[in-house]
């Protein structure tokens, strides 16, 4: 499952559990823990889309709409991509 | 007299506590694991005259040793020696929870399987062949609600009858391929040293690259050959992908159990989000239908926000300038006072100030939005059209970013892993229309285009996102060359957004605005103040002041593009320290000089200004050099004084050459 989920998402460049739940006839709870099963064994990374500022973030007027996280990203990592070319 | 140990072992959320509970009753303490803070739950209860002890173990979802939880687990049932484990399974979430089962399985330890929560499940129609389930575990199920009681005698008199069980443990999960030949020749390497672990379920550890059972061999009397003979499989023999052959057998080992003991309702469920997403992340759909939602916000944004509430802003803020004159004179506050609270303060910071309920409306519906989980898929659907002009997807999520502020925009293409993308989003996010141009937008729509003000502040902003990708490809095809870098973005499901979140916000979008006028703007408008109404030879607010004089010398630059005053001029200017200034500028100057007359500001811009200049000054403000701030964070992330000086001087270029092409042809045409 946890390959079928990286060709998959390799494929669409998009992460939908429910997507991938209807597509791979899983649970999306399963799903769920393939995702972060693949984030740790580092076949995929998650990107923070709201980096903090290491300047003078406490000065600045929109602090606190700088670290939103509005839409999480993820990679495939090279260990990833060789897996997906077994597949 | 005792007569054996039980534990209680299953995800969190599966209903553990609650079969503790029924087991122990008020027999139960609670200690903490030595070396850890995680809690540990003892219990006994009796059964036929017989005592049985309980451990409740950390809710786990693996065997792993990745948390404090799950080596705290793992140690107890490979050296704490229960004699049974009742393994409780959340009955509506069975796949996931059988990844444990098949860990516990792998361990040989006797199991017993609450099917905890039938009765939700039940609800949701999903029904069990719980003879199937049993066969292909190799262990006793029993259908439970623990909470209600309902099972738990069950499970106790099965536990014990597995005490008593003396036959032999399969292990139902096979391996195969590579994984399969590792795993027996580990096997073999293991057997005949009297391991403290079972054999099978050490080689599959060892197999799997788990260091830590490498660690849990040094620490028991191991023959140290054996240790050498591992240590060596880990340099030469191991590898990455055995981990996940051996984590995919097991959801593999899962699917299939939960495929041929779990009977689900057969039709096919479609949800609002497949509904929702076949038109908004469709490929020929999606981008039109952004641009539907996004005119919407700003159609909203103008009815609610400058219509309804900007004239009772607008309002509040001119009898407030004429109570403090009237208050100031009859204290008899020296000329100079008046002349900056009235122009200076009301008519510079006031300009900005009115602007918050549009502020306020437009971050509600961005807010509302964002929420919903909608965003995702605006830079799911840019993507492909970003790739077309030489970008990713993710510089969409930079550019929605600097919708707000361009520093965080900018600040976000750190996770971009090509430089060449980076680059490219950096120089072209300032072309977003950031909250700050907005007041400075508002004061000309409503001066001129009032009827139709969402219509173009949509267009204004569409066409930044335009001359966003025409850049971006130029760019592409000259100082940045090479392909872009792609990645997966998640599509969460659609949801009603929480006013909680959508108010916050608002409320940190609308608080750093009101801020940043009490701070940066008024420190730009009393800079520009001073300014204008110095040296006092001359009249204050002339081009005889010095900034009448900057402006003087400014202003032919601009006159191509149809709005060459001195006071346009130096407005222009004053934006760069904070793009607000710009309104806050115009305020002090235009609206300062007629407040006699009662002339606000968008009627002095009206006099002072055409439909066709106010565009072209609209679109000069759009794409010019961006705030000082932006230019700040770009030295920073490129660690160069270069790129920020590229990016003020090639943005103002631009910013210049369309405002005096919209403004030439537009004249061409005969409009004025």
């Amino acid at each position: 499952m946890l390959k079928e989920i990286l060709k998959v998402i390799d494929r669409d460049r998009f992460l939908s559990i429910p997507m991938l739940s209807k597509e791979l006839k899983v649970s999306e709870a399963l799903i769920d823990e393939g995702i972060f099963e693949l984030l740790r064994m580092g076949y995929i990374i998650k990107e923070e889309t709201g980096e903090s500022c290491s300047t003078v973030c406490a000065r600045c007027p929109f602090a606190k709409t700088c670290n939103k996280e509005i839409i999480k990203t993820y990679r495939i990592t090279e260990k990833g991509q060789g897996i997906i070319r077994t597949v | 007299m005792k007569n054996g140990k039980i534990a209680l072992v299953g995800n969190p959320n599966s209903g553990k506590t609650s079969f503790f509970n029924a087991l122990t009753g008020s027999n139960q303490h609670v200690g903490n694991w030595p070396g850890v803070t995680v809690e540990k739950k003892e219990g006994k209860f009796i059964y036929k005259d017989k005592e049985y002890d309980v451990v409740d173990l950390p809710g786990i979802y693996s065997l792993g040793a990745f948390s404090e939880d799950e080596v705290v687990a793992r140690d107890y049932i490979l050296t704490g020696d229960p004699d049974v484990i009742i393994n409780i399974i959340d009955a509506g979430n069975i796949e996931r929870n059988l990844y444990l089962t098949t860990q516990l399985l792998e361990m040989k330890k006797r199991l017993v399987i609450a099917l905890n929560m039938v009765d939700e499940a039940e609800k949701r129609k999903i029904k069990f062949d719980l003879g199937e389930l049993s066969k292909r575990l190799g262990a006793p199920v029993i259908p439970t609600v623990a909470h209600k009681g309902i099972g738990v005698e069950e499970i106790v008199e099965a536990a014990i009858n597995a005490i008593d069980d003396k036959t032999s443990i399969e292990n139902p999960l096979i391996y195969s391929g590579v994984v399969k030949h590792h795993i027996e020749h580990m096997e073999e390497i293991l057997k005949n040293n009297n391991l403290p672990y079972p054999i099978e379920w050490t080689a599959i550890k060892i197999v799997e690259g788990d260091l830590n059972i490498l660690k849990k061999l040094e620490g028991v009397n191991v023959d140290k050959k054996i240790i050498e003979d591992i240590k060596e499989y880990y340099k030469y023999h191991t590898s990455d992908s055995f981990e996940l052959e051996i984590v995919d057998s097991r959801y593999a080992f899962a699917h299939k159990v939960a495929e041929y003991s779990v009977i689900r309702p057969l039709e096919e469920v479609i949800t609002l989000t497949d509904k929702i997403d076949k038109i908004l992340t469709n490929k020929y759909l999606g981008v039109p239908a952004f641009a539907i939602i996004m005119l919407i916000v700003f159609q909203l944004t103008f009815a609610i926000g400058e219509k309804l509430l900007g004239s009772f802003a607008a309002g509040s803020i001119e009898g407030l300038g004429r109570l403090l004159e009237i208050f100031l004179i009859k204290i008899k506050a020296p000329g100079w006072l008046v002349s900056f609270i009235i122009d200076g303060v009301i008519n510079g910071v006031g300009a900005i100030i009115e602007f918050v309920p549009l502020i306020t409306v437009l971050y509600l519906l961005l807010g509302f939005l964002e929420d919903s989980g909608y965003m995702a898929r605006a830079a799911y659907v840019w993507d492909d059209l970003m790739r077309r002009f030489g970008l990713q997807g993710k510089a969409f999520i930079s550019m929605i970013i600097g919708f707000g502020c361009n520093v965080p925009g900018i600040m976000s293409t750190r996770t971009m892993d090509s430089k060449k993308d980076r680059m490219i989003t950096m120089l072209i996010t300032p072309f977003m229309s950031c909250g700050a141009k907005l007041p400075i937008y508002s004061v000309f729509i409503a001066a001129f285009f009032s009827k139709h003000g969402g219509l173009v502040l949509f267009s204004l902003y569409a066409f930044g996102i335009f001359v966003a990708l025409i850049m971006a490809k130029l760019l592409n095809k000259t100082l940045f060359k090479g392909d872009s870098s792609y990645f997966i973005m998640e599509l969460p499901p659609y949801r009603i957004p929480t006013a909680t979140n959508v108010l916050r916000n608002m409320w940190d979008n609308v608080s750093g605005f009101i801020k940043k006028a009490g701070t940066i703007i008024f420190l730009v408008i009393i800079i520009m103040w001073m300014l204008a109404v110095l040296p006092t030879s001359v009249e204050p607010y002339s081009q005889y002041s010095i900034l009448g004089t900057i402006g003087t010398f400014l202003a032919p630059i601009f006159r191509p593009a149809g709005f060459g005053t001195w006071q346009e001029s130096v407005a222009l200017f004053a934006g760069i320290p904070a793009k607000e200034a710009v309104v806050g500028t115009l305020g002090m100057l235009y609206a300062g000089q007629y407040i006699e007359e009662g002339v606000i500001l968008v009627n002095a811009i009206r006099q002072h200004f055409t439909p066709l200049t106010a565009l072209s000054y609209m679109i000069m403000v759009l794409l010019y050099t961006p705030c000082a701030a932006t230019l700040g964070i770009v030295a920073k992330e490129t660690r160069s004084t270069k790129w920020p000086l590229i990016m003020a001087i090639y943005t103002f270029a631009i910013g210049w050459f369309v405002a005096v092409i919209v403004y030439q042809i537009g004249s061409l045409l005969g409009f004025s």
